[in-house]
């Protein structure tokens, strides 16, 4: 019964994430993306850990990403782990290898380059098909047209994945230098550094097109399911780290001539906070145990169910920690805030809470 | 079931073992009637029954050791049993008697009340009931004043037991007794009384249904040997909390939950009455039976709770208990004028007319109350908290 306990490589990944985070605890409050973290995060093999081994990566099941977004969350506010490695790396890994793929494959996995998914609709869920760019023939030339309004990290990527309708085919995704796009910065409420990208009339060498075997819908679409579930993760991560302030900071405030820890109510808040949260981190489990035994696409269904709920419930259990730390709770100081904030992103991400519950609710009995 | 491709060999062996006796033992009326049951609690004359069946292959008492006459499940088979039991919709077993005293008496028990106590237990001829609640000490059960007063080597007891679940069937009682007249927990102690004894009369409380669950138990001048008590005197707290630790965490519900949900939701289909909200109620209360379930077993079979785990029990109780009223109030969704009436399903003396389902909401109200109430399982589990938590 395995896969009903944690394996070794889980554990081991839990602890070195969390040795991290201790460390870096202190700067945990910087504002920006700083690149030395990213290299540390890569050269831990924390990007390799879930790509296959025949693409650098060390071959893990994909659930393994989650564990590491679930860690990584409460210190690392600015790494786009989450996105990079579902909606970057896991989709360059699955694409068949050549020489532009390989090249940037090597620098994504040792956290010297950065991808941005470029793709269409960013209101419609994630794992349809949403292409941002129109592609049509002009003698030998593809002439790319087009306009992907949210890149995520757009702004850190050196590459972009440009999620493509051509006239033969429904989607083909191309990956093309962010220097030769148009790029505009769209900063994001969690500091995150996005970008809406643009082209007219962009012509994109053929080598520039990725195979893959799988398909590109199918490709795209277990993207979107990674990111969702490790979305998921990060977001009980920050949960799990807002009620533990909360408990230490009741414990250390004054009213009333007593610690307010002493108030039931106040402990009984904190009580549904964490049965609120252990149904999270049950439905996390869920989703992993799914995932490892289906595949990405069959656990759709389960991944849906922990995202939704930890947008839906994890909204309650922040502002809880909010109001019990009373006004200072709204201040830019507080680790709170900024976890409060990418919580926030994270609920809106990777398939909305109302997308993914909807998406429970038509495939929960299938 | 959830978890079924994780299974090892010998699990998936177990499992298919317990469900092909669920095919040739379960026979249709009875799980008709367990389904059709008016409360959460489990029904003394169908779940005996069912113990009857169970007990050829001692999985009445699964996860008792072998060398106390159990089958000596692990955790994880004595899991998949519990799990399809419930699922497949068998009788829940009465537990006074097999799940809380029996593994008590095996840990606190000399080797004469354990050759006393368990036999009779296991062969099905012993019933017993829980009496731990007074009328002065519900939350507050270290405050219990129903005294035995020593008497060289004999007890005299006095007082009132009340709550107390199918007195009426018992024929044995454990009681929670003070020894000393002060209000420490030390002056608790812990006794195996026999009902037939004089002294002993029970008298029937009805819930606000007409049924007949709980009753009154009244001790006058009650006298009973030194092989009533249990693990010594003062030692009554110690007992007793590993007992309502038994009671709070070891049941697994998740498949009863699962069979429960499952038939309210056919019902409400059938009835036509899924609309937009019923139907977003419905997928709410599967994605938090579907964690629950998870939790049961993350929690309270694999101990994987962490720094919480010490609050295992408190959490499964807490959830449980929260969903199985949700589920029963949603049955409120589907109901018209006609539930108000009975629906010619047969009642017991006393019982009020109204369909099972809606019973059972009214009956399952307690839930949240029994086994140490809700609010008293927070306070549990902000102890855990705490300790795990409370200092930076
Ligand atoms: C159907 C049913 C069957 C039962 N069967 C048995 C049985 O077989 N044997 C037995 O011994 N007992 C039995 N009980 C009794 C049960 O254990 C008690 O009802 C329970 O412990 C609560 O005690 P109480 O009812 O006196 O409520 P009280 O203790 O009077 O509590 C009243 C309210 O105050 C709340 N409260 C109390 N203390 C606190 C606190 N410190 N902090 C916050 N809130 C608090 C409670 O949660 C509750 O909401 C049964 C009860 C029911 C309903």
């Amino acid at each position: 019964m395995s896969r009903l306990h944690p394996s070794e490589e889980r554990a081991a990944l839990e602890e070195s994430v969390r040795r991290w985070c201790e460390d870096r605890a202190t700067v945990a409050a910087e504002p920006r993306f700083v690149a030395e973290r990213w290299r540390e995060i890569a050269g831990f093999g924390w990007l390799a850990a879930v790509l296959e081994e025949s693409a650098g990566g060390l071959g893990l099941s994909p659930s393994h990403a989650s564990v590491i977004a679930e860690a990584l969350a409460p210190a690392a506010s600015q790494e786009p782990f989450a996105a990079q490695l579902a909606l970057g790396g896991w989709v360059l890994a699955r694409a068949r290898g050549g020489v532009a793929r390989d090249a940037l494959l090597e620098t994504w996995l040792a956290g010297e380059s950065l991808v941005a998914l470029a793709d269409g609709d960013p209101a419609a869920p994630p794992w349809t098909s949403r292409p941002a760019f129109w592609g049509r023939r002009v003698g030998g030339d593809l002439l790319l047209d087009g306009e992907a309004p949210l890149a995520l990290d757009g702004m850190l990527a050196s590459h972009c994945l440009l999620v493509v309708a051509d006239e033969r085919e429904a989607k083909a995704l191309y990956v093309l230098p962010a220097a030769a796009l148009e790029r505009v910065a769209r900063e994001a409420l969690d500091g995150r550094a996005h970008a809406s990208i643009r082209c007219a009339g962009l012509a994109a060498p053929d080598d520039a097109r990725l195979e893959f075997e799988a398909g590109t819908d199918a490709v795209l679409a277990e993207a979107a399911w990674l990111h969702a579930l490790c979305a998921a993760a990060e977001s009980v991560g920050l949960l799990r780290a807002m009620l533990r302030a909360s408990v230490v900071y009741l414990g250390q405030r004054e009213q009333f001539g007593r610690a307010l820890i002493e108030f039931q109510v106040l402990q009984h808040r904190l009580v549904d906070m964490t049965l609120t949260l252990t149904r999270l981190e049950s439905l996390l489990e869920v989703a992993r145990f799914k995932v490892d035994e289906l595949g990405l696409l069959a656990a759709s269904p389960w991944i849906a169910a922990a995202k939704a709920a930890t947008g839906e419930e994890g909204r309650a259990v922040a502002r809880a920690a909010v109001q019990l730390h009373g006004a200072i709770g709204l201040t830019a100081e507080l680790a709170l805030g900024r976890q409060l904030r990418r919580l926030t992103a994270l609920e809106l991400l990777a398939g909305t809470t109302a997308q993914h519950e909807a998406h429970w609710r038509a495939t929960r009995t299938a | 079931m959830l978890i079924e491709s994780a299974l090892g060999d010998a699990e998936r062996a177990f499992l298919a073992e317990v469900r092909a006796f669920l095919a040739a033992e379960l026979d249709p009326a009875l799980v008709a009637a367990e389904d059709a049951q008016r409360s959460f609690i489990a029904d003394h004359e169908r779940g005996n029954r069912w113990i009857d069946r169970l007990r050829r292959r001692r999985w009445h008492v699964g996860h008792w050791p072998a060398a106390h006459g159990g089958a000596g499940l692990t955790p994880m088979e004595n899991y998949l049993l519990q799990y399809e039991q419930g699922l497949h919709g068998a009788p829940a077993a009465p537990p006074m008697g097999l799940a809380y005293v029996g593994p008590t008496v095996i840990r606190f028990g000399t080797e004469a009340q354990r050759a006393a106590v368990l036999p009779p237990l296991i062969a099905g001829e012993d019933h017993w009931c829980q009496g731990f609640s007074e009328p002065g000490a519900g939350s507050d059960l270290a405050r219990v004043q129903t005294f035995a007063e020593r008497r060289g080597e004999r007890y005299v007891i006095n007082g009132s037991k009340i709550w107390t679940t199918d007195a009426q069937h018992a024929n044995k009682i454990f009681v929670l007794l003070r020894t000393r007249r002060d209000d420490s927990r030390e002056a608790l102690s812990f006794f195996l009384v026999d009902m037939a004894t004089p002294g002993v009369t029970v008298r029937p409380l009805r819930m606000l249904t007409g049924d007949h669950e709980f009753n009154q138990v009244f001790f006058d001048d009650v006298e009973v040997g030194p092989e009533a008590l249990l693990a010594g005197e003062g030692q009554g707290w110690a007992v007793a909390r590993f007992l309502l630790e038994i009671e709070r965490g070891s049941f697994v519900f998740g498949g009863r939950l699962r069979r429960r949900l499952a038939r309210l939701e056919a019902r409400l289909r059938a009835a036509g009455r899924v609309d937009a909200q019923v139907e977003h109620a419905l997928a709410r209360l599967d994605r938090d039976l579907l964690a629950y379930e998870m939790t049961e077993l993350r929690l309270g079979t694999l101990a994987q709770g962490g720094a919480l785990q010490n609050a295992a029990a408190n959490l499964i109780k807490i959830d449980w208990t929260e969903l199985l009223v949700r589920m029963d109030e949603l049955g409120l969704a589907s109901a018209d004028p006609s539930a108000l009436c009975a629906d010619g399903a047969p009642l017991r003396e006393g019982e009020l007319g109204m369909p099972g389902w809606l019973a059972s909401r009214f009956n399952n109200l307690a839930a949240p109350i029994y086994g140490g109430s809700n609010e008293v399982q927070r306070n549990l589990v902000f102890r855990t908290l705490r300790q795990a938590w409370g200092s930076a």
